[in-house]
């Protein structure tokens, strides 16, 4: 067991160097400053004193960076090591494809979550700087909300890199996520509006996809709501938590399957 | 440092559309005649863009909640709001009773849809950005135009700002009954009050709808609310001869109109 979980430590230390080593995360943050330094300068037919809407655009950008990078590291995560084939010193080592999985797995999360503090270090100093006042309750639940969603997307991403193409897999992922970010929520009024074999297909899909828009807590730290309620928190964590898992699980599965 | 080459192209390619947009779009090669670079990148989608971010604003006025309904349109009739906001409890009620979606539920709670507030005051300044977009995008967008001109001028109680819209807004459509009307009614307003371009204006409003062949539905509202304010005036200057003729202009346009009524009233007080 100790020996299990110190391969496994290796594994996300690796995972998380790999990150940061990488420009991605340098190219993020000049795109940052290109688009919202110009905005943060707008003023809208010359009225002044308008906050919410950077804050809105910011933590926008916040969300598509977490997917890029989520989607980035864990369709990487293995395809990488196949087409080097260093997945096979990796698997001749003691290290079984269980561990193996769960390691590469967790130190993609741990970057990801890495990146994600990063940035919303950068947001709250932000709002600190306005005047804003951000480190609440809700600004923690936002960021542990956010950063199941980066774990289920790396899940969803890793678990696609054995089902299709690295390229196929990332842009699939890439137009799922984002469309049940923004119409997740009105699938319903969609199938109400259609009959027959779509209505069942849309209905399906309503139960079956996974519903990102959970974890978006950003109308509720822009516009001062406060946080949820424990048990809504605790219902969308056990949510992200049951997903991810069930995608690890399905990525287990077929890696036990592939032939090496 | 190869990486970083895609992102910059795509920051330079930002900031030279942004430039072709502000420089000497008339001097350009025009896909669309008299479009500005905004019309030819988009065509025809601006326009959803321009009633999205109009939505976006709306939802903002509620607190950041999505009412998928425009109070904001209906210049706030806060009757109707109150009444919409219990129809819309009422249905979640009948749903929750129906069937539990442990789905809808979730985004119920997390959207925070029982948040009832408004802004208003100096925090309405929230709304501008997005009735800015919605007007660069779509500057014919005469809601847009007239939302923002509202904010401005009973939320934010800024004349000056609501002036400055108007202005605008009636610059780019001079052709609408609407945007003359909000603009004589910003010249109305007490900081900003000028009584002649303030009638002017309505008096404009009145010469659209004479050009025009058959009035709009839309075109009511500005058309009555000016001969209702041209009237007053007439009425505060006991110009009986003005009130005659404003009564048979709103006699050729609607005789049954209440409007038309009042005025009726006004000169039958003053005989």
């Amino acid at each position: 067991m100790k020996g299990s979980m110190r391969r496994i430590g290796a594994l996300v230390k690796l995972s998380l160097l790999e990150l940061w080593r990488r420009n991605d995360m340098f190219a993020l943050l000049v795109l940052s400053l290109v688009l919202l330094v110009p905005l943060s300068l707008a003023r809208p037919f010359g009225a002044s004193g308008a906050t919410r809407y950077f804050d809105e655009v910011a933590l926008l950008l916040v969300w598509g960076y977490s997917l890029f990078i989520a989607l980035g590291i864990g369709g990487r995560l293995f395809t990488s090591e196949f087409a080097n084939r260093t997945v096979y010193p990796l698997l001749a080592k003691p290290v079984s494809r269980g561990e193996l999985l769960v390691g590469k797995y967790l130190g993609a999360v741990t970057a990801s979550w890495s990146a994600l503090a990063f940035f919303y270090a950068l947001w709250a100093g932000a709002s600190l700087l306005r005047g804003g006042e951000c480190l609440t309750v809700c600004f923690f639940q936002a960021f542990i909300l956010h950063a199941l969603f980066a774990a289920l997307a790396v899940a969803a991403a890793v678990e696609g890199s054995f089902l299709l193409t690295p390229s196929a897999s990332t842009t699939l992922l890439a137009i799922l996520f984002p469309s049940m970010f923004f119409f997740g929520r009105h699938l319903p009024d969609y199938a109400e509006n259609v009959s027959g074999v779509l209505r069942w297909l849309v209905n399906a899909f309503y139960w079956i996809a996974p519903h990102v828009e959970f974890f978006d807590m950003r109308q509720r730290l822009v516009h001062g709501w406060g946080g949820v309620e424990a048990g809504v928190f605790l219902a969308v964590v056990g949510y992200g938590v049951v997903y991810s898992a069930v995608l690890l699980f399905l990525a287990h599965f077929l890696f036990k399957r592939k032939r090496l | 440092m190869k990486r970083l080459i895609p992102y910059g192209a795509l920051a330079v390619l930002g900031v030279l559309v942004w430039v072709l947009s502000q420089v000497a779009p008339a001097q350009m090669p025009q896909a669309i005649a008299g479009g500005d670079m905004l019309s030819v990148l988009l065509g025809d989608a601006k326009k959803d863009i321009s009633g999205a971010m109009v939505h976006e604003a709306d939802s903002y006025f509620h607190g950041g909640v999505d009412m998928d309904c425009h109070h904001l349109h209906d210049h706030h009739d806060h009757e109707h709001a109150h009444h919409d906001h219990e129809h819309h409890a009422e249905e979640d009620h009948d749903n929750e009773t129906e069937s539990f979606d442990p789905w809808r539920w979730i985004n119920a709670h997390v959207r925070a849809p029982e948040i009832d507030r408004h802004l208003d005051g100096g925090k309405a300044v929230e709304m501008m950005p997005w009735f800015w977009v919605a007007v660069k995008s779509d500057p014919h967008n005469i809601d847009a135009w007239s939302t923002a001109w509202y904010s401005a001028s009973h939320l934010m109680k800024d004349e000056a700002l609501a002036l400055r819209i108007a202005t605008e807004g009636q610059r780019l459509n001079p052709e609408s009954l609407e945007m003359a009307c909000v603009l004589g009614r910003a010249y109305r307003a007490e900081a900003t009050r000028d009584q002649a371009k303030s009638e002017a204006m309505f008096h404009k409003v009145l010469e659209l709808a004479e050009d025009k062949k058959e009035l709009e539905e839309s075109d009511e509202l500005p058309l009555f609310s000016a001969l209702g304010y041209l009237a007053d005036s007439a009425r505060h200057r006991n110009d009986t001869q003005k009130l005659t003729v404003l009564l048979n202009a709103a006699r050729r346009f609607a005789p049954n109109h209440p409007t038309t009524h009042a005025i009726e009233r006004m000169l039958e007080a003053r005989r």
